[in-house]
């Protein structure tokens, strides 16, 4: 998934991602996230969800993965 | 101490209107020259705190979020003024939406605490940011 572009993101869309992510890993696949540095990173960071997905730098790189 | 100014906002206890407890937040802060990274950070925790009401107050009544400006400060509260008893802030609480936002906030701003409200029985959350 690309947070890219995403300006804002509070808990609310963590849990978002999480869910997603469980599902994904129920049906045998994986969930990652694009996102550079900024304020979304940093909630994930802050929030140690940073070391339960896998994060790239580009969509490039994570579907070089 | 001097009380340079107070802002404040109310708004109805719905998801959808706590964008505007952000941007309220966001304008004052700017007007106030806070550096960016602070901005982003108490638009989170405002965020935060305000979800939490919204959740806790189901919908109904609204939430407060008052901001003074005092000796190089900015404090931030929010509160439910129509007199909620159970806050999903509230550190007891099970389950990510209280304890878990509360700590959020927490890493972004340490002395962010739960504080009796008006009465003594409405929680509030107050933390506060160097405007300096």
């Amino acid at each position: 998934m690309n947070l890219g572009e995403v300006g804002f993101m509070d808990s609310s869309g963590l849990g978002v991602l999480v869910a997603g992510l469980k599902r994904a890993r129920e049906a045998g696949g994986e969930m990652a996230l694009v996102c550079r540095e900024g304020p979304t990173y940093k909630v994930l960071a802050i929030t140690g969800l940073d070391r339960v997905f896998p994060i790239y730098d580009s969509v490039d790189d994570a579907v070089g993965s | 101490m001097s009380v340079d100014a107070t802002f404040s906002l109310e708004i109805p206890a719905t998801a959808s209107h706590v964008g505007t407890a952000r941007s309220f937040t966001s304008a004052l802060l700017r007007q106030l020259a806070a550096p960016d990274e602070i901005v982003q950070d108490a638009k989170l925790a405002v965020s935060e705190a305000c979800s939490d009401a919204v959740v806790a107050l189901q919908g109904r009544g609204s939430v407060r979020l008052r901001a003074t400006a005092l000796d190089g400060r900015l404090i931030l509260e929010i509160d439910a003024p129509g007199g909620l008893r159970h806050s999903g802030l509230d550190p007891s609480a099970p389950g990510l939406s209280g304890p878990g936002r509360l700590e959020l906030v927490r890493s972004l701003f340490a002395d962010a605490d739960l504080a009796g409200g008006p009465g003594g029985s409405v929680p509030r959350l107050r933390f506060s940011i160097a405007l300096d």
